[in-house]
C-alpha cells in the first residue's frame, strides 16, 4: 500500500467530519427548528389574542380590564391544552389583567404582542412556554445522535479501511502470485528503463530462468546497461524497441548471445511508459531439433545430401528463376551401374560406404550454386543452374563419370562402379520438375542400354551434338599428343614493294577421320575446354622454331604473326611462356609478331596494359587482330603499345560497294595514322580492294588476292625465289 | 411611597364625591342574570328619580364587577358569588337579597320541556349528542370559575365529572356571560345551556324552557325546596358607595323593589322580607 498511514490518516479525518456533522449537526438542526417553531407559534398565538383582545376592549374601552371572566376565558383558549404556557394580559402599568398561567420550568420562551384601542396601545399579552421539552428532545437526540456519530464515524472509517485493506491485501496477493509466476518460469523474463535520449536502456529487474539463461546474477544485472548484459549486438535492435514503444506493439527477434553460444529469441513487450520487457527464451536445442527435423525431412540421413522432397522444392525455385530470366538449366539423374550386385554380394554396410563416398565425389563435381540429391539407392540428381550452354552439361557429365569410375576404397575392399546419367534441358525437354526427372529417368535408361558408363540426353539432337563434341574435344586433346596439328603461312604483303614481309602462322588439325580441319571447327572446343592454352603454345613454340629453322637456312627473314587466345592471353603466365619459348627456340623477338583481338585486350585493360609492356621488353612485336568489330576505348588504345592494327576482313570484304565499310576502313587507317600504328588490311580479295587500300596507304596487304594459306614448302619457294 | 398612595386615595375618594354629587350617576354592574333583574327595579326607580342616571354597562360579573367597585368605578355591584376574604378585606361590604331559579333552556327547534339528572350526565359526558328526535344536541358550557357551572356541578358527584368531562372535550361552546348564552342558544339549533330565571321573566328571550326532573323552575318551587338549581343575589358596596347609590339601594330593599324583584323570578332572602 502506498503511504498506508495518509489514507488512514485522511479517512479518520473524513470519518470524523461526517461523524460530527451527525453527532452535533441534528440535534442542533432539532433545537433550532423546534425554537424558531415555538417562537413562531407562540408569535402567531400572541397575535391572535393580542386582535381579539383589542376588539374586547373597543367594546368596552372603560371596562374592558374588569372582564377578567372574559379575558380569563380567552386566555384560556389554546390551541394544545396539553402544553404548559403562561398567558398574561398585561396593561400599560405592568398590572396583570388576566392570566393563564401553568407551571414552566425554565428556561422560558415568550413571545408578546400589544393591544391596541382607537390606535393606541393599551396593553399586552404575552404567551410564555417552557423550553425545558425542546431541551430535554436536544439533549436526548444528542445522545441518540451522538451514539450514530461514533456508528458512522466507525462505518465511514472502517468500511473504506476495511475495503483498501482487503484491495491491498488481494494486491500483495496477485503480486506474490505474480511474482511467484514470474520467478517460476522457465522462459527469461527481464524489464528495461529506455535511458532519456533512447541510446541505451538499463535493467531493472529479471527472473531466475534470466539469470540461468544469461548468466549473470540479478543483483549484478540490475541497474547495469542493458548492452553489458545482452552484449554490443543489441543496441542495434534498440531503435526497433523504441519505434515498436511508440506502437506498443509486441515484436520478437532471434539474437546470438555472445559470451555464450546460445541463441535465444526475444520477444518485446511494452508493460509500461519509457520501459520495455524482454521475454527471453532459449531456442538453442530448440533450433538444433528444428535443424535435425528440417535435416531429416531435406536430407538424407546417409549422405547428408538433400532428398527427394529438398530437391523438389530446389527445382521448382530454379525453374521459376529459370523462367523469369529466359534462363537455361540442366537436370541429372545418375544411377550407380551394378550397385545392386556389389550390395548382394558385399553386403548393405560396404553398399553404404560406396554411396557416401560416391556422394563426395559428386559433390566435388558440381559448383557450391548447384544441387546434388540422393532420390533413395544408389539414385542421384543434380540440378545446374544458369547454364550458360547446354553443351557444359555434357562437361559436368563426362566429369561425373571419370570421378565415379575411379576405384573406391572401402576400407578392406577395394571396388570400382560406374555410373549412367540421363540429363535434361529446361525448357528444351520439359517445363516442370516432374517431367525432366521422368525426362531425366529415362535419359539415364538409355544410357545403360547403351552400354552404361555414360551420360545420354533427353533430346537426341542435343545428345548428338553433345558426344560430338566431347569426341571433338577428346581427339583434340590427343591430337597434340599424336601431333596432328600443322601450321600453315599466310603471306603478308608490303603495299609499295610489293614483297612479301611477313607471314602468319596458321594451326590446322590433320584430323584421323576427317582430315585438314580448319581453326574454326576446333579452336571454340579447345577455347571452352582450355585446350587452347596447350594449343596456343604450341602454335608459338612452333612459329618461333621454323623462323630459327628458316634462318638458320639461309632463307630471307620475314615476320611471322601468331594468334593469341583471350584466353592464353589472360593466363597469368603468359608473358613468362612467351619468354621461355623465344629463348628456347632462340629465335630473333623481332620476327616474332603477337596477335591479339581487340575484345580480349579489352576484357581486362589495366592488367592488359602490363602484360602489353612486358611482352615489349622481350621484343615481340604487337598486332591488333580483328579491329574494328569489337569494343576499343581510344583511350586505352592511345596507351596500349601496339605496332599493328588489322583491319578486320569483314569491312574489307565490302568496301568498294558499301559506303558505310568505306567509311570505316578510312577513319581506321586515319585513327592508326594518327596514333603512329602501321596498318595491315586482310581478307584483300580483288584488286579494287588493294587498289583503295593503296591510295589510302594501308602499310601491308593480306589476303587471297596474293595468296591464301600455304604449307611450309610453298612459302619457302616463294621466299627463295625472285 | 406611603405618602404617595395616601395622596392617590385622597384624590380618588374627592373624585368619587364630586361625581355622585354632580351627576347623581349610579354605576351598577356584576352578574349577567342579577342585572336582569335589576332592569325593572332601575327602570321603576328612574321613574320617580328621573335626575338619576343609572348606568348598567355590559355584565362584567360578579368577580370583574367587584375589581372595578374597589377600584371606584362602579358604585354598586349585583353579585351572584359571595365575597372572597380578600375583597372584603380591601373594603367590599355584602348584603344578601335572594336568589333566582337556575333552569336548563333550549333552542326553540327542541321538542323537548323536561329534563332528568342522568339525561344531564349522559349529555355533559357526550354519551348523547342528539335529542330524541335525532336533531343534533349542541351544548353551550360556561367558564369553569363562572357560578353557573359551580353550581351545576353541585347537583351530584356524577354531574361534576360529567361536567369536567364535557370541558375537557374539544369543540364545545362556551358562552362568557349570561347574555352571551342567551343570545348563543337562541340562535343555535339544537342548543342546551343553563339561564336564570330572571332572565327568562325580565328579557323573555326565545328560549324553551325545561323541568328538571319533572320539576318547574319557579321561586314557589325553590322555596319549597322541590327545586335544587338556583343563583344568588347580593349587592355588594363599599364605604365609598356615594349617597345616591345608598339611596337607590334603599329603593332596592323597599317594598316596591322587593316586590318589582318577586315579580322578575327572585325568591327574596328572608333577611330582606322584613326589611322597610
Amino acid at each position: 500500500m502506498k503511504n498506508p498511514r495518509s489514507i488512514v490518516r485522511v479517512t479518520s479525518i473524513i470519518a470524523g467530519v461526517f461523524a460530527a456533522f451527525v453527532a452535533i449537526i441534528i440535534p442542533l438542526g432539532h433545537f433550532a427548528v423546534s425554537y424558531q417553531f415555538l417562537l413562531g407559534s407562540l408569535d402567531a398565538q400572541a397575535d391572535l389574542s393580542s386582535r381579539t383582545i383589542s376588539r374586547i376592549v373597543s367594546d368596552n374601552p372603560g371596562m374592558w380590564k374588569f372582564e377578567q371572566v372574559r379575558l380569563a376565558e380567552l386566555l384560556e383558549l389554546r390551541p394544545l391544552q396539553n402544553i404548559p404556557e403562561q398567558r398574561r394580559i398585561i396593561d400599560l402599568s405592568g398590572n396583570v389583567i388576566a392570566e393563564s398561567v401553568d407551571r414552566l420550568l425554565p428556561p422560558i420562551a415568550s413571545m408578546s404582542h400589544d393591544i391596541y384601542d382607537a390606535g393606541q396601545m393599551v396593553g399586552r399579552v404575552e404567551i410564555c412556554r417552557s423550553l425545558y421539552p425542546i431541551l430535554s428532545q436536544t439533549v436526548i437526540l444528542a445522545m441518540v445522535s451522538m451514539a450514530l456519530g461514533v456508528v458512522v464515524f466507525i462505518t465511514v472509517r472502517t468500511v473504506p479501511l476495511r475495503a483498501v485493506r482487503n484491495a491491498y491485501s488481494s494486491m500483495q496477493e496477485s503480486e506474490a502470485r505474480y511474482r511467484s509466476l514470474y520467478e517460476s518460469m522457465n522462459e527469461g523474463v527481464a524489464l528495461h528503463r529506455i535511458e532519456p535520449g533512447n541510446a541505451a536502456f538499463t535493467v531493472i529487474d529479471m527472473n531466475a530462468a534470466a539469470e540461468l539463461i544469461l548468466g549473470v546474477k540479478r543483483d549484478h544485472a540490475i541497474g547495469s546497461d542493458g548492452a553489458a548484459i545482452f552484449g554490443e549486438k543489441i543496441n542495434a535492435h534498440l531503435p526497433d524497441i523504441i519505434a515498436a514503444a511508440g506502437r506498443s506493439e509486441t515484436f520478437s527477434f532471434e539474437y546470438q548471445l555472445e559470451s555464450i553460444t546460445r541463441v535465444l529469441n526475444i520477444s518485446i513487450f511494452f508493460p509500461g511508459r519509457d520501459s520495455f520487457a524482454t521475454l527471453i527464451e532459449d531456442v538453442t536445442d530448440k533450433k538444433k531439433s528444428e535443424e535435425q527435423i528440417r535435416r531429416l525431412a531435406y536430407y538424407d540421413v546417409l549422405t547428408g545430401l538433400p532428398n527427394r522432397q529438398l530437391l523438389q522444392d530446389r527445382l521448382d525455385q530454379a525453374l521459376a528463376r529459370s523462367a523469369r530470366e529466359n534462363g537455361k538449366l540442366a537436370l541429372m539423374f545418375i544411377d550407380l551401374d551394378r550397385f545392386k550386385f556389389i550390395n548382394d554380394t558385399m553386403g548393405h554396410a560396404y553398399g553404404d560406404l560406396l554411396l557416401v563416398q560416391v556422394s563426395l565425389r559428386l559433390r566435388d563435381c558440381i559448383r557450391s550454386t548447384d544441387t546434388i540429391a540422393r532420390l533413395g539407392g544408389d539414385e542421384f540428381v543434380i540440378l545446374l543452374s544458369y547454364m550458360g550452354e547446354e553443351l557444359n552439361a555434357a562437361h559436368v557429365a563426362q566429369h561425373i563419370l571419370e570421378q565415379a569410375a575411379m576405384p573406391y576404397d572401402l576400407g578392406t575392399r577395394v571396388v570400382t562402379t560406374t555410373a549412367s546419367i540421363g540429363i535434361t534441358i529446361f525448357p528444351d525437354d520439359g517445363l516442370n520438375g516432374q517431367t525432366l526427372l521422368s525426362s531425366a529417368d529415362m535419359a539415364m535408361y538409355a544410357a545403360k542400354e547403351r552400354g552404361r558408363n555414360m551420360y545420354n540426353f533427353f533430346s537426341p539432337e542435343m545428345n548428338r551434338k553433345a558426344h560430338e563434341r566431347m569426341a571433338l574435344e577428346t581427339n583434340l586433346m590427343m591430337a597434340l599428343e599424336r601431333n596432328e596439328f600443322y601450321l600453315e603461312y599466310q603471306p603478308i604483303i608490303n603495299v609499295k614493294t610489293g614483297m612479301v614481309v611477313a607471314v602468319e602462322a596458321l594451326v590446322r588439325w590433320d584430323h584421323p577421320e576427317l582430315g585438314r580441319t580448319m581453326p574454326g571447327a576446333f579452336i571454340p572446343v579447345a577455347e571452352e575446354s582450355g585446350l587452347i592454352v596447350a594449343l596456343g603454345d604450341w602454335v608459338l613454340r612452333t612459329a618461333c622454331g621454323r623462323i630459327k629453322a628458316w634462318t638458320e637456312a639461309g632463307i630471307r627473314p620475314v615476320r611471322i604473326s601468331v594468334n593469341v587466345s583471350g584466353i592464353q592471353f589472360r593466363q597469368t603466365n603468359f608473358v613468362e611462356q612467351v619468354a621461355k619459348v623465344l629463348a628456347e627456340t632462340g629465335v630473333n623477338p623481332n620476327l616474332v609478331e603477337l596477335e591479339l583481338t581487340e575484345t580480349s585486350l579489352m576484357e581486362n585493360a589495366d592488367s592488359t596494359v602490363k602484360s602489353l609492356f612486358s611482352l615489349k621488353e622481350l621484343d615481340v612485336g604487337i598486332a591488333l587482330d580483328d579491329f574494328g568489330t569489337g569494343y576499343s576505348s581510344l583511350a586505352y588504345l592511345k596507351n596500349f603499345p601496339i605496332d599493328r592494327v588489322k583491319i578486320d576482313r569483314s569491312f574489307i570484304k565490302d568496301v568498294c560497294e558499301t559506303p558505310d565499310d568505306r567509311a570505316i576502313v578510312e577513319a581506321i587507317i586515319a585513327l592508326a595514322r594518327s596514333l603512329n600504328l602501321f596498318i595491315i588490311a586482310e581478307g584483300v580479295e580483288t584488286s579494287e580492294q588493294l587498289a583503295f587500300l593503296q591510295a589510302r596507304d594501308c602499310d601491308e596487304i593480306q589476303g587471297f588476292y596474293f595468296f591464301r594459306p600455304m604449307p611450309e614448302e610453298k612459302l619457302l619457294e616463294l621466299l627463295t625465289s625472285k | 411611597m406611603t405618602v404617595i398612595r395616601a395622596i392617590l386615595t385622597v384624590i380618588l375618594i374627592f373624585g368619587a364625591f364630586r361625581t355622585a354629587e354632580a351627576a347623581d350617576v349610579i354605576r351598577i354592574n356584576g352578574s349577567g342574570s342579577a342585572l336582569d333583574m335589576m332592569t325593572p327595579i332601575v327602570a321603576a326607580y328612574r321613574k320617580a328619580n328621573p335626575k338619576v342616571e343609572i348606568r348598567m354597562a355590559k355584565p362584567l360579573g360578579s368577580s370583574g364587577a367587584i375589581k372595578a367597585l374597589l377600584a371606584g368605578v362602579l358604585d354598586i355591584v349585583v353579585s351572584s358569588k359571595p365575597l372572597k376574604p380578600e375583597e372584603a378585606h380591601q373594603g367590599a361590604v355584602g348584603r344578601e337579597y335572594g336568589k333566582t331559579p337556575l333552569l336548563f333552556v333550549t333552542n326553540m327547534d327542541v321538542k323537548k320541556d323536561n329534563i332528568t339528572l342522568q339525561e344531564l350526565k349522559d349529555i355533559y359526558k357526550g354519551n348523547t349528542i342528539t335529542w330524541p328526535d335525532g336533531k343534533p344536541l349542541r351544548l353551550i358550557l360556561r367558564p369553569e370559575g363562572d357560578i353557573d357551572t359551580q353550581i351545576i356541578r353541585g347537583l351530584s358527584s356524577g354531574l361534576d365529572a360529567a361536567v369536567s368531562a364535557a370541558t375537557k372535550r374539544r369543540g364545545m361552546v362556551i358562552a362568557v356571560t349570561d347574555p352571551d348564552l342567551v343570545e348563543t342558544v337562541a340562535k343555535t339549533s339544537g342548543a342546551l345551556g343553563a339561564a336564570s330565571l330572571s332572565t327568562m321573566l325580565v328579557t323573555k328571550p326565545r328560549l324553551n324552557p325545561l323541568s328538571f326532573n319533572g320539576t318547574r323552575a319557579s321561586t314557589t318551587a325553590l322555596a319549597a325546596g322541590s327545586y335544587p338549581l338556583a343563583k344568588e343575589i347580593r349587592f355588594i358596596t363599599t364605604s365609598r358607595t356615594s349617597a345616591a347609590a345608598a339611596k337607590f339601594l334603599a329603593f332596592v330593599y323597599s317594598a316596591k323593589g322587593r316586590a318589582i324583584a318577586e315579580k322578575s323570578g327572585v325568591l327574596l332572602d328572608p333577611s330582606v322580607k322584613g326589611a322597610k
